[in-house]
């Protein structure tokens, strides 16, 4: 599913090598917390896997595609199978709930009617429902980042990448957030999850990856976050 | 491209277009400024060479015959010139005809003319030759001078070659003049939109993640840039029509003969076509430029 083979990344402007060659296997239908300390390289892996960055050398492969040789017209077409949720939310704000999420799927051409079915749907999923119409601004944290969640699922992306989604939340919102993406994963959509929630991590037994100055420390099936907060 | 896609084009270009008012306004201002300048080069250049066209259609040869000639003589004459290549038309004024011009002309003072009458007509017969190409005027006047019977031949085409080439000059200046100021409006005109789009790029970024292609966030933003640039374009057209109607009316009361405009209405339809096209290609490319830096995420 998503294959990463001697991968290393060396940024152009600093010559700072971020990650260095590291090898892991992710299956359809797996949720892993990505783990370690600020730098490490938690978020360049993130990069890679939305292809804001290539590798400088090694193979990443997604659903069969290597994508470090695709090419500038194909990235949409990967971005498609993947649903992004950042930190930030970023929601725009002067477009409801309901549009917010609709956008997404104007994006890649969807019809009104699949529109009309699709998003209602997809807002239940999320619990927000009877704030279709609101604005992001009359929305708790945790609203806005289930909005951010329903945008990206609305388009039935293969897999689900959280760069820090809980970040920003007290730590109840945050575990229902997480509660909330379990739950997605149960319907088969793959989730990998950069955080540095301890008590999330190590309340949810997941596969946990721990990245320390660009390699890959641990590997773990059932593993918990392991850094003192 | 998909049919919703061009729906949801359409609505977002004309939603932008208003919400960024005050942009969109300063970008319509820019438009109407280098195109007024740039209508004001097509018009002049259009009418120079209109005016040498009509100063050039002008143009004639005239040759005075020998007053000894015999009316045969007069008749062969006619025909040689009729016959000689690149001639196009040949009339004859006689002394007599001549003579009734000048008293039509002195109107009032007519009388002054008439000790000229009959044998003591001061004047030659004479013919006026026109030419099929000017510029090869110079061997037909050879030609004529030529012939037997002819006293005198008279030709302005000097004067008209040196307005033609001064003509196509200034319409060369005037094009390279259009094309740096089509250079310098797309330049302003990206530059007014980049702001535009900068105050949206959250939205490209995040349109760009969940998968847009390039040319799905590009078009909104083009079709904003072609419609400021045809409302540019239509209130610059309405300025310079008004414009060019009272300046030729205040030509025409001022009584230039030589000068003579186009008419406003076969200018309008080379105005509209020209003023729309820059418009459209302005706002088009200015677009293209002011969004392509911010595709790269």
């Amino acid at each position: 599913m998503i294959i990463f083979s001697n991968v290393s990344k060396v940024y152009d402007d600093n010559g700072a090598k971020a990650l260095n060659n590291i090898s892991f296997y992710i299956e359809r239908g797996e949720f892993v917390f990505i783990v370690g300390p600020s730098g490490a390289g938690k978020s360049t892996l993130i990069k890679l896997l939305m292809h804001e960055e290539t590798a400088t050398s090694g193979d990443v492969i997604i659903n069969n595609v290597n994508v470090s040789a695709l090419k500038q017209k194909d990235i949409p077409y990967l971005r498609r199978n993947m649903g992004v949720v950042f930190q930030d939310f970023r929601l725009l704000p002067k477009k409801t709930v309901y549009e917010n999420v609709s956008f997404a799927m104007e994006i890649i051409g969807a019809s009104r009617r699949e529109i009309r079915r699709q998003v209602p749907n997809v807002l239940s999923m999320v619990g927000l429902s009877h704030k279709a119409k609101s604005y992001p601004s009359q929305l708790s944290g945790g609203e806005q980042q289930r909005v951010a969640l329903a945008r990206a699922l609305v388009n039935n992306p293969a897999f689900l990448i959280a760069d820090e989604p809980t970040g920003n939340l007290n730590p109840k919102t945050a575990m229902e957030i997480v509660e909330l993406l379990n739950e997605i994963n149960k319907r088969g959509t793959t989730i990998i999850m950069a955080t540095h929630a301890k008590d999330i991590v190590d309340h949810m037994k997941k596969r946990v990856i721990a990245i320390e100055d660009g390699e890959i420390a641990r590997d773990e099936a059932r593993g918990v976050y392991g850094y003192e907060n | 491209m998909k049919i919703n896609s061009v729906k949801y084009f359409a609505k977002e270009a004309t939603k932008n277009v208003f919400s960024n008012g005050w942009m969109s306004l300063a970008s319509v201002f820019t438009v109407v400024a280098s195109l007024l300048v740039f209508g004001l080069f097509l018009i002049l250049t259009m009418n120079l060479n209109y005016m040498v066209t009509q100063i050039a259609s002008d143009y004639e040869i005239t040759l005075t015959v020998d007053e000894n000639q015999t009316t045969e003589q007069i008749t062969e004459l006619e025909n040689s010139l009729k016959n000689l290549p690149n001639v196009s038309e040949v009339i004859f004024e006689s002394r007599e005809e001549r003579l009734n011009l000048l008293r039509q002309q002195f109107g009032d003072n007519a009388s002054l003319l008439d000790r000229y009458q009959n044998e003591k007509n001061p004047l030659r017969h004479w013919f006026k030759v026109t030419c099929e190409d000017l510029t090869k005027s110079d061997q037909t006047v050879a030609d004529i001078k030529s012939l037997s019977g002819v006293v005198r031949v008279i030709s302005n085409g000097e004067t008209i070659r040196k307005l033609t080439s001064a003509s196509s000059y200034i319409s060369q200046i005037s094009i390279w003049i259009m094309v740096a100021l089509g250079i310098i409006s797309i330049f302003i005109i990206s530059n007014t939109i980049k702001l535009a789009v900068f105050s949206r790029r959250k939205e490209i970024n995040i349109m760009k993640y969940v998968g847009a292609t390039d040319w799905f966030i590009r078009w909104p933003f083009i079709i904003e840039g072609i419609i400021i640039g045809v409302i540019g374009a239509v209130f610059s057209l309405l300025l310079i029509v008004l414009g060019y109607k009272g300046l030729t009316t205040m030509f025409f009361s001022l009584n230039i003969g030589f000068v003579k405009f186009i008419l406003l209405r076969n200018l309008i339809p080379w105005l509209l076509l020209a003023l729309l096209g820059m418009g459209i290609g302005l706002g088009a490319i200015g677009s293209f430029i002011a969004v392509r830096k911010h595709l790269k995420v």
